[in-house]
């Protein structure tokens, strides 16, 4: 019979690549979706260029929260016990 | 040569002094351990959340987190920033996908290499020994490259000569590696991580006070050259095809690296791997950000050095106090020696485990007498390759400095997808993973040599897309793997 603790592991590695690919996402739409050719049109956020202060300081960040949050919300504990029926859970 | 910069020594002296001492802590624990090679080579499974996050983030970050990445900055401006953000999801990626179903796995089998997992999932020592070979062979050459980086930092910041900076560098991380085993290599790797975040921070804040605040800094760089503020970097080198390919090379291929992947199998259980894919994701973040924006910054302050590796030692002496300076230092020296204690480590078990009690001795574990003498040869192929490495890095052989162009990348090549397809598609099977090992590791190294790019992408792309392809089909076109393989890995 399958170990579901396999099926947990599987899905967990599905979410964590799409958090990946979500990050890859924000990533690429803050730094050229909109970012005009020329720098003297550039807005600023604290000092920094608009595109680099979304795309590569406040990106990072908010997938930093986002990670904690998948972790809570969708991770779940397992026994590590290379067979689960002898000690259950 | 500059004279001897005392200032910056203390701080340096005091670090390794704790090193050594924790070393010879993990050395008391390790002769008290029932299993040796448990301890020796995986600390017993013991990692807690903290520790193996601040493990996995200093064995990735390496010299050129610290000293090749910032320098590129420097000269690219925060485009090159922009793409070290690349791998802020290498932490949560890594402790996710090879995740609990390789810490189960490697319990089930008292597997403490990666090999040994592939071992059991294809069950054909020609994938064993090919990755094994290619595991080594990476790992000298990386583990060179690391020493010489380590050491002229040294030389750089200290004023001592190239080859006493080596010296009393690499009889560090020997010693310390080869006496306390995976525990000692983890628990100094928790403190260099410590280390490197203090040290960024001081850097970026100095960097940022010096140059007058962020918004002037900026301005300064604009000036020089407006590229330098864009995400495209002077001349339009940082195209779009060209970054997104270290999508692949430094995010997503890092599950493939054996010295991070093996840490995935350290851990003692399941809150420990969540608690560090959190802990692990802001240390990387921080840490990247800091020491590249620390590079693209710095061009403002000071604006026209050339050889792209003095710039941070230069940038840390100018903006710093000399002790803090020491600290900063510090930082990246810890970058380096984590990375070599786990290669080294992993490559002393590869040696011992994967192929000498599989394939020259296998009755030693069990036999009177065989238990000590597989001890003595785990010290003594830690401290040998350790020798080899360090005699390598005083004078580097044309051979070694060749291979580690391909390191990186060859052994993402080699290791991907045998791993994450031997973990998750069950149709995964020898034959495929050894055709995929050979035909991706070739075709890596003929295009790097020949190509050097394919279509404005790092040859990374193609290499892994044409290794997936063909594991897939010679999978399909061989056996399935037997029963026992599909219940130990599928089954409970």
């Amino acid at each position: 019979m399958e170990d579901r603790r396999f099926k947990i592991a599987r899905f967990e590695a599905l979410c964590s690549v799409s958090l990946a690919l979500l990050y890859l996402l924000w990533w690429y739409g803050f730094a050229y979706h909109g970012t005009p050719e020329d720098p003297s049109s550039f807005n600023f956020v604290m000092g920094l260029p608009g595109w680099f202060f979304f795309s590569s300081v406040l990106g990072p960040f908010t997938f930093c929260v986002l990670a904690w949050v998948m972790v809570k919300v969708l991770f779940r504990p397992v026994s590590l016990d290379s067979r689960e029926d002898e000690q259950g859970e | 040569m500059s004279d001897l910069n005392v200032s910056v020594m203390v701080p340096v002296g005091i670090y390794l002094i704790v090193i050594y001492v924790m070393a010879v802590m993990c050395s008391k624990k390790l002769s008290q351990s029932g299993n040796f090679i448990e301890e020796y080579f995986i600390g017993s499974r013991g990692m807690g959340g903290f520790v193996l996050a601040m493990t996995l983030v200093a064995t990735y970050t390496s010299a050129s987190s610290f000293i090749g990445g910032p320098g590129v900055a420097y000269k690219m401006g925060l485009g090159w920033v922009l793409l070290s953000m690349i791998q802020v999801p290498t932490a949560w990626l890594t402790l996710g996908v090879l995740g609990k179903k390789f810490a189960i796995i490697s319990r089930r089998i008292n597997a403490v290499t990666v090999n040994e997992v592939l071992r059991a999932r294809y069950s054909s020592p020609w994938v064993v020994i090919a990755a094994s070979m290619s595991l080594l062979a990476y790992f000298v050459a990386a583990m060179t490259a690391q020493f010489i980086g380590g050491a002229r930092l040294f030389q750089g910041m200290t004023g001592l000569s190239y080859n006493w900076g080596l010296g009393i560098f690499a009889l560090t991380v020997i010693l310390y590696t080869t006496v306390g085993g995976f525990r000692a290599v983890a628990l100094t790797d928790a403190l260099q991580g410590v280390v490197m975040i203090v040290g960024t921070a001081a850097l970026l804040i100095g960097v940022v006070s010096m140059g007058g605040g962020m918004e002037s800094i900026v301005m300064k760089l604009k000036d020089i050259d407006p590229a330098l503020i864009t995400p495209y970097g002077p001349g339009g080198f940082i195209s779009k095809p060209f970054i997104m390919s270290f999508w692949v090379l430094v995010c997503f291929g890092i599950i493939g690296l054996p010295h991070t992947a093996v840490r995935c199998m350290g851990y003692s259980d399941s809150k420990s791997m969540h608690q560090a894919m959190v802990i692990g994701t802001f240390v990387i973040s921080f840490v990247m950000l800091g020491m590249h924006l620390c590079g693209a910054l710095g061009r403002a302050i000071v604006p026209d050095i050339t050889v792209g590796d003095t710039i941070m030692p230069i940038l840390s002496l100018k903006v710093l106090p000399p002790v803090i300076a020491g600290v900063f230092l510090a930082g990246p020296l810890a970058g380096v020696m984590s990375t070599i204690d786990s290669q080294l480590i992993l490559a002393s078990a590869t040696i011992v485990k994967d192929i000498y009690v599989n394939y020259v001795d296998p009755k030693a574990v069990s036999r009177e007498g065989g238990m000590r003498k597989i001890k003595t040869m785990s010290l003594a192929s830690t401290a040998i390759l350790g020798v080899i490495v360090f005699l390598a890095a005083i004078q580097p052989p044309e051979l070694i400095v060749w291979i580690n162009i391909f390191a990186f990348g060859g052994m993402q090549a080699a290791f991907l997808w045998p791993l994450v397809l031997g973990l998750y598609w069950k149709r995964a099977n020898a034959q495929g993973a050894l055709a995929s090992m050979v035909v991706g590791v070739g075709s890596y190294m003929f295009m790097v040599s020949s190509v050097k790019q394919f279509m404005g992408m790092n040859v990374i792309v193609p290499t892994l897309a044409i290794a997936l392809v063909v594991f897939v089909a010679v999978s399909l076109m061989t056996k399935r793997s037997s029963d026992e393989v599909i219940d130990l890995f599928w089954n409970r």
